[in-house]
C-alpha cells in the first residue's frame, strides 16, 4: 500500500499543490494499491508544494517543490524503490532506503517542538475519522468527566499565556468568566488573523480544524457556555471552508449540539465572518462586529467578562490558545508547563517571513534563543539586521538580542512584543525606516477612526516619515515624531492605537542611525559656533540646549560640543545679541 | 437610592465623591480637567482624547474611568499635561482655523479649550475635505469643522431618529448618513439636538437672520415679529444673563429697537391651539373616535410619527402648532382689521427650535396661498442679531406686547415638558364641567423633566388617562406600549427635546439639564404670577372668536387652525 498525501494548505496551494493532487489522481486512477490523502501544511512553506510518500514499512519520504510533470517519475521511483531528485527528507517511522536526512535533523526542524501542531500536514483536514483516529476527541471525552472547576484549574496551572498577542493568562480569564451568575454565557474565538506577516492560526486550522474545535468544546464546558463562535474573515476561505466541514462532522457525530455524547452538556458554535478589518481582532471591535455593528473598539471598563457579546458575559480567546487546551488536559498540566521559560510556559507557532532562506511557521518553545530562530530561518548572522516581531504594532529585534531567551515579559523589556506571532527578517540591506514607514501606512488605513491620537496621530506620524524617508525631515520632525509616538501610545482608547506607535519607537530607540542618515543633506552641511566675540556669558543657550551640548558658566564664554549638537538651532534663535552663528562645512 | 461615597485622592488631597465617573467627580470637586467629546446628558464617548489624568499611575480617560475606592488621581502632570496638548494640537491640526468668522467664534468648545492649553500646533499635514450639507432648510452640516467626538451620533441615536454615524474609517472617517446621502433625504426630523450638543460649528441650524435683516430694511414690509414662550426664559444667556431669567418686556423693546414694526406673542397662538385641541379631545371622547390623541404643537414629533408611524398619523391632533395658527391670524383677521395687504405683511417666528423652520415650509400651511410664516430665528439667531445691533439688555426699558395680542400663561408654559397637557387639561376640565377649578389649576403630575410621566385625572364624569414624553426616544417607548396594548391613555403629549421646547434645538449654547431645569423654574415662575391662567379666559382669544371663528372646530376655524398629515418616506432616495 502507497500512501501519497499531498500538502494542501494555502501555502501549498498557491505554489502550485492543486495541479499536482490532480495529476496524482489522474496517474494513480487505474493503479491499485495507491491511496492519495488531502493534508495540511508541516512548516516548510518555502518548500511547497510538498508531497509525502510512504511505502508500506518504509520511512515516508517527503519531497519538495513538485510539480505535475514530476508525478509520473515519482510514482515511478517509489514503485521501484528508485531515488528522486525531489526527495529531501524523510521520517523516521520505518526502514530507511536512501540514505536521506531525517526530517528531525533538518536545520528548520530540529529546534521545534511540535505540540499544537503535531499534525499539521499528517492529518487530513477534512476527514474526522483522521482525528480521531490519532486520539482526537479523546481530551474532550475525559474532560467531560472531569468538574468544570477542575479544568479551570488545570488550565490555571498549565501557566498558559493567551496567544493572541496580550499574554494575559488564560486560566485567570476564565476564572472571571466562570465566577458571573449570569445564565447566559459565551465564548468567542478569535480567528481574525490581521497582521501582515502572520499566518499561523490561518495554517493551524487549515491543517487541524478538529483541534480547534476540540478545544471550544473543553473550554465551552468548563466555562458552562452553550454557544460559542469562531470569528474570521473572509480573507481566508479554506480556512473557513475546512471549518465548515469539521462543524458539520462533529454534528454529526454527536460532539457538537445538544446533549453531546449523551450528557446533559449542550454547546453549538458558530461560524462567523468579518470583511477582514484589522481592528476587529481588538476583543471589543470584535464584539460590535458580531452584533452586526460596524467593528469599532468601545472604551473598556465594562469587560468583556463582565458584559459583552449582546451585554452577557463573554469570554474571547485566540485560535492558538484555545486549540492547546485538548493537550493540557491529554497530558496534564504539570507535563505543559515543564515546556517553555519560567513565565511563559509552553509553545509558541511564528510565522517566518521575509528576508530568509527558509520560510514557514515554526513551534518552538518559550525562552528559545533569538540566534536559534535566525538559524531556523537560515539567515546568516553578518547578514541580519532585525526582526520585526508582532506584526506592524510590534517591534524591533537587532543584533543586540541575539542571546534574548525569548518570552512574554523578556521581549517586552526590549520594547518589543510577540504579539501573535509574525517574524519578519530583515537583512542588512534594507531600510528600517521605510520598513517603519510601511508598517506605520497599514495603521493607518486599519484605524477604525473614533479616537483622536490614533485617527489624527498616526496620519501625522506617517506624514513625518514620509518626509524622513524622503529626506526632508530635519531634528524637530523626530523630535514631534517621539513625543507623537508617546502621547499615541499613552492616550489611544483600544490596543490597536496603543500598539500603533511600538515599531517607530522601538525604531527609534535601535536603529537611530537609520533615521539620522537621512536628515535633511543641508542639516549636516552647517554647524553651529558661538562667537566668541560677542558671547557676554548670558547662559540663555545653556537653558534652552535640549541635548546639553552647550558648555560654560555664566558669564564666562559658552561653548558648543559639536558630538553633542543636534543643530536644533534652539540656541541660535534664542541667543539676545545673535553670537551663535551658522558655518558651512566644506 | 442613596450613594454610598467614595473616598479618592486628588492631587494629594482626599474627596468623597457619589459620582459613577471620575471626571463629572473631579467636576463637582472644582477640577477642572479639559474635555471635548464629554457632555453631562450624554453616556461617555472617549474619543477626543483630552481628559486624561494619572490614575494609581496609569494613564486613563477620566471621561469613562469609573470611581473606585481609594483612587489616586493626578490631574496635572507633566505627562498628562503633554498629552493633552498633543492630542489637542492633532484635532487643530485637521480643523478648519477660521475662528474670527465662524458661526460659534467666542461659543466653541474646542476653542475654548485650544485658548487654555496650547499657543500653537506643531502639526499640519492632509486635511479632510467634504462638501457642506446645506441640503436642510433646518440643519447645516459643515464637516471641516467636526472633530468627530461623536456627540451627534449618540444624541439622534437617544432621540431614536439615528441618522447620523460614523462612514468610512482610519483618517478619512467622516460623520455622515447613511451612503452619505443629504441630510434632507435623511429620516431627520430636524430636532436639532445635535446642533446643541455639538462642540464645533460643524452642525448649525440654516440662518435666516440676513433674509430678515432684509425685510426690515425694506420700507415697503411690515415685519412682525413674533415670540415663543420658550425663547423669553433663555434669550438672556446670549447676552451674559443667567439661564431662566425672564425678560418677556425687555424682549418686546429690544426687537422694537432692531426695527421690528410689531411684537406679538406665540402664546396666543397657544391659547388658540388650547381651545382648539382640547375641544377635539372632548369630541373624540364624546364621539368613541381614535384615541389616544397625540399633541402636534412640536414638528418634529410630527416628521416622526409621518416617517416612523404613518399608521398613526389618525392619532395626530389636527390642531397647528402654537406660531404657525398666530402667523395665519396676522396673515388674515390682523390683516383684515387692520387694513395691512396679507402680501406687505413679514412674519418672522422667533423659536427655540429648528424644526419650525422645516415646518414652515409645508405646503398644506399656506393660508390663501401665502406663507403664513416667513422666516423662523432660532434664540440663537436673535442673540447674534441684537449683539450686531448692539443692544445692551440692562439699558433697555420694559414694554408690552404689541396691544392686541397678548396671552394667558396657560399659552406661555407651553415651552416646558407637560406645559400643553396642563393647558389643555385645564381648558378641558372647564369645557366638561363648566367651571374654573381654581383649586386645581396646577397639575404637578405632569411637571418635571422626567422623560415619561403618566397620570390620570377626574374631569367632571370622565376619568382622563394621560402621558406627557420629552424627547424622542422616549416617545418611540411610549408609542410601542400603546400599540402593543400594554399602556392605555386618552391623550398624549410630546416635545421631542429634552424638557420640552426650552431644551430646544434653537436654544443657546451650552444647553444641558440643570440650565433647562432652571429655564423651566422661569417658565412656572411666569404662570405663578399670571393674572389670567386659562387659555379660553383671555379676552382678546374670546374676541377673535367671536368676530372672526366663531367657535371651536368651526368651518372657519377648521380652515384656518387645523392641518393635514401625510405619510413620509424615512429616506427620501
Amino acid at each position: 500500500m502507497i500512501t501519497i498525501s499531498v500538502g494542501l494548505a494555502s501555502c501549498g496551494i498557491s505554489a502550485g499543490a492543486l495541479d499536482v493532487y490532480e495529476e496524482f489522481k489522474k496517474q494513480i486512477k487505474n493503479k491499485e494499491g495507491f491511496l492519495l490523502k488531502r493534508v495540511g501544511c508541516i512548516g516548510f512553506c518555502y518548500q511547497e508544494p510538498i508531497v509525502e510518500v510512504k511505502k508500506d514499512d518504509c520511512a515516508t519520504l517527503i519531497l519538495s517543490k513538485v510539480k505535475p510533470e514530476d508525478v509520473l517519475s515519482i510514482i515511478d521511483s517509489i514503485i521501484n524503490d528508485k531515488q528522486h531528485s525531489k526527495i529531501f527528507a524523510c521520517r523516521n517511522d520505518g526502514k530507511r532506503i536512501f540514505d536521506v536526512k531525517e526530517i528531525n535533523e533538518h536545520e528548520f526542524y530540529s529546534s521545534q517542538t511540535k505540540i499544537v501542531s503535531e499534525f499539521c500536514g499528517i492529518i487530513d483536514p477534512e476527514d474526522i475519522n483522521d482525528y480521531i483516529k490519532i486520539g482526537g476527541y479523546s481530551a474532550f471525552k475525559k474532560a467531560l468527566s472531569m468538574k468544570p472547576e477542575e479544568i479551570i484549574s488545570e488550565v490555571k496551572n498549565s501557566g498558559l499565556r493567551g496567544r493572541g498577542g496580550a499574554g494575559f493568562l488564560t486560566g485567570l480569564k476564565w476564572e472571571f468568566l466562570s465566577k458571573s451568575k449570569d445564565k447566559i454565557k459565551y465564548l468567542i474565538c478569535n480567528f481574525d488573523e490581521g497582521d501582515p506577516g502572520a499566518f499561523m492560526n490561518r495554517v493551524l486550522v487549515e491543517s487541524n480544524p478538529h483541534l480547534l474545535i476540540e478545544g471550544i468544546l473543553i473550554s465551552s464546558y468548563a466555562l458552562k457556555v452553550k454557544k460559542a463562535f469562531i470569528y474570521t474573515r473572509i480573507e481566508y476561505p479554506l480556512a473557513v471552508k475546512r471549518l465548515k466541514i469539521a462543524l458539520k462532522q462533529a454534528k454529526k457525530k454527536g460532539l457538537l449540539g445538544k446533549n453531546i455524547l449523551g450528557t446533559n452538556f449542550s454547546v453549538d458554535i458558530e461560524l462567523r465572518l468579518g470583511a477582514g478589518a484589522f481592528v476587529c481582532g481588538e476583543e471589543t471591535a470584535l464584539i460590535r462586529s458580531i452584533e452586526g455593528l460596524p467593528g469599532r473598539p468601545r472604551p473598556r471598563p465594562p469587560y468583556p467578562a463582565e458584559k459583552g457579546l449582546w451585554k452577557k458575559p463573554t469570554n474571547i480567546n485566540n485560535v492558538e490558545t484555545l486549540a492547546t487546551i485538548p493537550i493540557i488536559i491529554n497530558k496534564g498540566s504539570n507535563w505543559y508547563k515543564s515546556i517553555g521559560s519560567k513565565n511563559s510556559s509552553g509553545t509558541k507557532i511564528f510565522s517566518l517571513s521575509g528576508d530568509a532562506e527558509r520560510t514557514g511557521y515554526i513551534e518552538i518553545p518559550f525562552g528559545t534563543k533569538l540566534s536559534t530562530i535566525i538559524r531556523i530561518a537560515g539567515i546568516e548572522e553578518y547578514d541580519f539586521k532585525a526582526l520585526q516581531l508582532g506584526g506592524p504594532s510590534g517591534g524591533f529585534l537587532s543584533k543586540d538580542n541575539f542571546d534574548l531567551e525569548l518570552d512574554y515579559d523578556s521581549v517586552k523589556n526590549v520594547d518589543a512584543i510577540i504579539g501573535s506571532g509574525s517574524m519578519v527578517l530583515l537583512n542588512k540591506e534594507k531600510d528600517i525606516v521605510k520598513q517603519v514607514y510601511y508598517g506605520m501606512k497599514f495603521i493607518v488605513s486599519e484605524s477604525c477612526g473614533q479616537c483622536v491620537p490614533c485617527r489624527e496621530g498616526t496620519m501625522r506620524m506617517l506624514e513625518i516619515l514620509e518626509k524622513i524617508v524622503n529626506q526632508q525631515a530635519d531634528f524637530n520632525d523626530l523630535t514631534n515624531l517621539n513625543i507623537l509616538a508617546r502621547t499615541i501610545k499613552q492616550t489611544s482608547l483600544c490596543g490597536l492605537g496603543q500598539t500603533a506607535p511600538n515599531l517607530v519607537l522601538s525604531s527609534i530607540k535601535k536603529f537611530f542611525s537609520d533615521y539620522e542618515e537621512k536628515i535633511k543633506d543641508e542639516q549636516k552641511r552647517f554647524y553651529y559656533y558661538i562667537n566668541e566675540e560677542k558671547c557676554t556669558g548670558c547662559h540663555i543657550c545653556f537653558e534652552v540646549c535640549p541635548k546639553k551640548a552647550i558648555s560654560g558658566k555664566p558669564r564666562e564664554i559658552h561653548n558648543i560640543n559639536q558630538d553633542l549638537c543636534i543643530r536644533c538651532g534652539m540656541c541660535y534663535n534664542s541667543c539676545p545679541i545673535k553670537s551663535i552663528e551658522k558655518k558651512n562645512i566644506k | 437610592m442613596t450613594k454610598k461615597a467614595k473616598k479618592i485622592i486628588v492631587n494629594g488631597k482626599e474627596y468623597l465623591t457619589t459620582e459613577k465617573y471620575l471626571l463629572k467627580a473631579l467636576e463637582k470637586l472644582g477640577f477642572d480637567v479639559p474635555h471635548l467629546c464629554f457632555h453631562q446628558d450624554l453616556e461617555p464617548l472617549a474619543t477626543c482624547r483630552l481628559c486624561v489624568v494619572e490614575v494609581n499611575g496609569k494613564i486613563v480617560t477620566s471621561c469613562n474611568t469609573i470611581v473606585s475606592e481609594g483612587m489616586k488621581v493626578n490631574t496635572e502632570t507633566e505627562e498628562v499635561i503633554e498629552y493633552r496638548r498633543h492630542n489637542l494640537e492633532l484635532i487643530l491640526s485637521n480643523h478648519a482655523l477660521d475662528c474670527d468668522y465662524c458661526y460659534r467664534n467666542l461659543h466653541c468648545d474646542l476653542q475654548k479649550i485650544a485658548e487654555r492649553i496650547t499657543d500653537k500646533t506643531r502639526y499640519y499635514g492632509k486635511v479632510r475635505k467634504h462638501e457642506i450639507d446645506e441640503s436642510s432648510n433646518a440643519i447645516i452640516k459643515d464637516f471641516e469643522k467636526c472633530i468627530l467626538c461623536g456627540r451627534c451620533i449618540q444624541v439622534c441615536n437617544k432621540q431614536s431618529v439615528n441618522v447620523f454615524d460614523y462612514v468610512q474609517r482610519g483618517f478619512g472617517t467622516i460623520v455622515s448618513t447613511a451612503l452619505d446621502i443629504p441630510i434632507s433625504s435623511s429620516p431627520c426630523v430636524g430636532c436639532g439636538q445635535c446642533v446643541i450638543h455639538c462642540p464645533t460649528a460643524a452642525l448649525i441650524e440654516k440662518d435666516e437672520t440676513q433674509k430678515v435683516i432684509d425685510a426690515i430694511n425694506d420700507p415697503e414690509k411690515i415685519v412682525i415679529a413674533q415670540i415663543a414662550p420658550a425663547v423669553r426664559v433663555s434669550i438672556g444667556e446670549e447676552l451674559g444673563l443667567k439661564p431662566g431669567k425672564i425678560l418677556t418686556k425687555k424682549i418686546v423693546s429690544a426687537l422694537k429697537e432692531i426695527g421690528f414694526d410689531k411684537v406679538f406673542d406665540t402664546s396666543l397662538g397657544a391659547d388658540f391651539t388650547i381651545m382648539e385641541e382640547a375641544s377635539e379631545l372632548v369630541e373624540r371622547i364624546k364621539n368613541n373616535k381614535i384615541l389616544p390623541m397625540f399633541t402636534s404643537c412640536c414638528p418634529s414629533w410630527v416628521n416622526f410619527v409621518e416617517e416612523f408611524y404613518p399608521d398613526l398619523i389618525p392619532n395626530l391632533s389636527t390642531t397647528k402648532s402654537p406660531h404657525e395658527i398666530l402667523g395665519a391670524l396676522i396673515k388674515t383677521y390682523y390683516a383684515k382689521k387692520t387694513g395691512i395687504s396679507a402680501e406687505k405683511i413679514f412674519v418672522v417666528s422667533i423659536m427655540p427650535c429648528t424644526a419650525k423652520k422645516l415646518e414652515v415650509l409645508r405646503p398644506e400651511l399656506r393660508v390663501n396661498n401665502l406663507l403664513t410664516i416667513d422666516a423662523v430665528l432660532t434664540t440663537r439667531e436673535m442673540g447674534k442679531m441684537l449683539r450686531e445691533f448692539g443692544i445692551e439688555i440692562k439699558k433697555l426699558k420694559e414694554q408690552e406686547f404689541d396691544d392686541f395680542m397678548s396671552a394667558s400663561s396657560a399659552g406661555q408654559i407651553f415651552g416646558t415638558t407637560g406645559g400643553v397637557m396642563e393647558a389643555a387639561l385645564r381648558t378641558a376640565s372647564f369645557i366638561l364641567t363648566g367651571i374654573n377649578d381654581e383649586n386645581k389649576i396646577e397639575y404637578k403630575e405632569v411637571r418635571g423633566i422626567k422623560g415619561i410621566k403618566i397620570a390620570s385625572y377626574a374631569l367632571g364624569d370622565k376619568k382622563l388617562r394621560v402621558g406627557v414624553v420629552n424627547e424622542l426616544g422616549n416617545a418611540r417607548k411610549i408609542i410601542e406600549r400603546i400599540k402593543s396594548g400594554k399602556l392605555k391613555i386618552d391623550f398624549l403629549e410630546v416635545m421631542s427635546c429634552p424638557g420640552g421646547c426650552i431644551g430646544g434645538g434653537g436654544q443657546p449654547l451650552t444647553t444641558n439639564k440643570n440650565i433647562i431645569k432652571q429655564r423651566m423654574k422661569g417658565l412656572y415662575t411666569i404662570d405663578k404670577k399670571s393674572k389670567i391662567r386659562h387659555s379660553h379666559e383671555n379676552p382678546i382669544l374670546k374676541n377673535i372668536y367671536l368676530e372672526f371663528l366663531e367657535s371651536p372646530l368651526s368651518e372657519k376655524a377648521e380652515e384656518i387652525l387645523h392641518t393635514k398629515y401625510f405619510k413620509q418616506k424615512q429616506y427620501k432616495i
